[in-house]
């Protein structure tokens, strides 16, 4: 077996892992605390990267301040829409029951498809790539894009960041306890609908950093959220559901074998990730993690 | 192979001649009489408008073909029906989508059973003509024009009677790429390729290759990949390239694929390392766009084709070319993608073997007879002379031209440099094709 090509592509796939991190993270914490599963929050990635081609290329025109003005303001406002979302149509489902969130939150990703055509058009745009001024590191035949490798340490910073923030701040622990008794700490006199309206911000945020993060190596396009949530839930399916920590496995397991499929066995590229939460549902059908942070009673 | 010489015997050399002066007159006829004035004029022509039938992607992910179509066909429409429309009958096109999926079929059939279209025009999905083609030729007799589609199969695996195809299909421009690596850079020792995985993808990658071995026998080929549609990371398959350390990547990826691809190539060297990039469907203005000028790679030449270039045949020695662009960019603002140039031909093509048919019946012609009109019919398109051939395949010239930057005199990038290979050498004689049938 080729060696470098091995390295190289356990590197691909840790880019690879790192963006379905952050999506996955967000959507397994809202799931956690909430108990919503937001098929929308593929969307939320994509609007993600739309705004960020928008900040980039059409406010700022592409300079380095640019990206660094975009990953600074269109994470908090993918958050905001997030928030809104909740406060105004989400929110009435949940005396309803699972089935009208599912298909809410599926008819909020036809909205938003066509929201995006009609701002940005229907044709694929293409996000600059910052590697034209960061360059890349080069081993042998292979270059590691320097973008690359700062979206790997970008996912290793967010998880350290939400473990500190959950384990270690007022505001974490009560976003956890709420998850695991909504009527004792609502009688402990916390807000829990301000809990919930927070979650639901910080989730879309991390969606619309994964967007941000992925426009740059991709083409943003209409639909561009589809792939990445059914990605995104093979991963909290095989970490388990409602864990930062799963969703960090998950991403792992899926990125870096999907990477390496590619290379060593084209023909498992798609049915890899599959096989793999198939296996880990037979084996462990609460998941790899199956004791989340949230935990629920 | 048929050479030109044969093939324009085929034809009959006058006939051609005949036709394409004939409809060079109608693409830059001044304004003729308004329908209004020729309606009831000829003998044995109805006075109600002249229906056509539209099928195109209008909406979803690929919603960009059909605005493309939609606009060439209004633009065809609007000359067609100042001078005079089609033997004095106004034309209407009216549209139906493709990304129905479930109701293609039952679509077409409602359009020519209950809509009354005439003809029909359009169709994106190779998978679509193939299912299509027996029900026109079965069920609903009517003459039907492919603008689009570009599997081989169409017209060399069936014997066709109404379906005729416009456009360039994939084969003669997988044919040409070899030629052009044979003739341009027979350095070429190593060869790596990625396409989409499905059928084109595929069959892409078996024309070009097999091709390519008989021109240049030493070149040795890794083992094809294939991505599905829509991928949006090419970092690992542009790895296992480098691995391999191929001097030339044939790449068959298409629409946002071959952007990104091209996008990631630049940024992960593989541009530094190859010397040369083919892709045959790279000549699509919206892909141009989506690559931008910032990616066009300064090391490696990247040469791309297509079905038709706004800037071939070159607007002085092909003024039919020079009118389309023009009228194109002044009513749409963006030069013609491919798509608006062959749905804009199959207008023009339905015209004139209709009129061709008429002159010869001396009355309204039924559908057989425009399927006669038709066979050996050649006319003036923006790509350049179309002669439609006995097996119902449009031909013409195929061009490969090499990636630059289009700045500071377009807004994408453009493809310079074009190769010209003419029909006679790359498309295969009528019923041959390197694909297998079934």
């Amino acid at each position: 077996m080729d060696v470098g090509l091995l390295a190289a592509q356990v590197f691909n796939g840790l880019v690879y892992s790192s963006i379905l991190f952050l999506v996955s993270s967000g959507l397994t914490l809202i799931y956690g605390i909430m108990n919503v599963l937001n098929l929308a929050h593929g969307s939320l990635y994509m609007l993600g990267a739309y705004l960020g081609i928008t900040v980039v290329v059409y406010a700022l025109g592409g300079t380095p301040l640019a990206y660094l003005v975009a990953f600074l303001v269109v994470p908090p406002l993918v958050g905001l829409v997030g928030a809104l979302l909740e406060r105004t149509l989400i929110r009435r489902t949940y005396p309803m029951g699972e089935e009208y969130q599912l298909l809410l939150t599926f008819g909020l990703i036809l909205v938003f498809d066509d929201l995006v055509k009609m701002v940005w058009g229907a044709a694929y745009i293409n996000f600059p790539d910052p590697n034209s001024f960061l360059g890349g590191l080069r081993f042998g035949v292979y270059t590691l894009p320097l973008y690359h490798v700062i979206l790997i340490v970008l996912g290793l910073a967010v998880f350290l960041g939400l473990w500190a923030f959950f384990s270690r701040t007022f505001t974490g622990k009560v976003m956890r306890a709420a998850a695991m008794d909504r009527e004792v700490v609502e009688a402990m006199g916390v807000d829990v609908n301000r809990v919930f309206v927070s979650s639901f911000f910080l989730g879309s945020l991390l969606s619309g950093l994964g967007g941000i993060s992925a426009g740059p190596l991709y083409t943003a396009s209409p639909g561009m959220g589809t792939d990445i949530i059914v990605y995104s839930f093979a991963v909290i399916v095989i970490g388990g559901m409602g864990s930062i920590g799963g969703a960090m496995a998950g991403s792992l397991i899926v990125g870096v074998l999907r990477s390496l499929a590619i290379s060593f066995y084209p023909q498992l590229e798609i049915v890899i990730v599959f096989v793999i939460m198939a296996a880990v549902l037979l084996v462990k059908p609460t998941g790899l993690f199956g004791r989340p942070e949230f935990e629920r009673r | 192979m048929v050479t030109r010489r044969e093939f324009l015997g085929m034809l009959g050399g006058g006939i051609v001649g005949l036709a394409v002066g004939g409809a060079l007159g109608y693409t830059l006829a001044p304004k003729g009489p308004s329908p209004e004035e020729m309606a009831g004029k000829l003998p044995g022509v109805p006075s109600e408008p002249l229906k056509i039938g539209g099928m195109w992607f209008l909406t979803g992910k690929f919603g960009t073909y059909g605005d493309m179509a939609k606009k060439a066909l209004q633009l065809a429409v609007e000359e067609i029906n100042a001078s005079g429309g089609i033997l004095g009958r106004k034309v209407e096109i009216t549209l139906k989508d493709e990304a129905d999926r479930q109701n293609v079929l039952q679509n077409i059939r409602k359009m020519v059973e209950e809509e009354k279209a005439e003809f029909l025009i359009g169709i994106d999905s190779s998978g679509d003509v193939l299912k299509l083609a027996p029900v026109v030729e079965k069920d609903l007799h009517v003459v039907t024009v492919i603008t689009h589609a570009a599997t081989p199969k169409l017209t060399a695996c069936n014997k066709l009677h109404y379906v005729f195809r416009i456009s360039m299909y994939e084969e003669p421009i997988d044919v040409a790429a070899a030629k052009l690596v044979a003739e341009k850079f027979p350095d070429v020792k190593k060869v790596a390729s990625i396409g989409p995985d499905y059928a084109y993808g595929y069959d892409s990658w078996a024309i070009f290759s097999s091709n390519l071995k008989k021109l240049l026998p030493g070149v040795d080929m890794a083992e094809p990949m294939y991505s599905k549609l829509g991928t949006e990371d090419f970092s690992s398959y542009i790895d296992k390239m480098l691995a391999y350390e191929p001097d030339l990547v044939f790449s068959s990826l298409w629409g946002g694929d071959a952007a990104t691809f091209v996008k990631q190539a630049v940024s992960k060297g593989l541009f530094d390392r190859v010397k040369y990039c083919l892709n045959p469907m790279l000549g699509a203005t919206d892909t141009l766009k989506a690559i931008g000028d910032g990616n066009v790679p300064s090391k490696a030449q990247v040469w791309g084709s297509g079905r038709y270039w706004f800037l071939y045949p070159p607007h002085d020695v092909w003024p039919v070319n020079k009118a389309f662009v023009n009228k194109f960019k002044s009513k749409y603002g963006e030069y013609p993608p491919y798509v608006s140039a062959t749905s804009y031909t199959a207008v023009y093509a339905l015209k004139a073997a209709i009129e061709r048919a008429y002159v010869m019946k001396g009355a309204w012609p039924g559908q057989d007879d425009v399927v006669a009109a038709m066979e050996g019919l050649a006319i003036a398109g923006p790509m350049g002379p179309v002669a439609i051939r006995e097996d119902h395949q449009g031909v013409y010239s195929v061009f490969w031209g090499r990636l630059a930057k289009g700045a500071p005199n377009y807004p994408h990038p453009i493809l310079t440099d074009i190769q010209v290979f003419d029909f006679g050498e790359v498309f295969p004689a009528p019923g041959q094709t390197a694909v297998k049938c079934q």
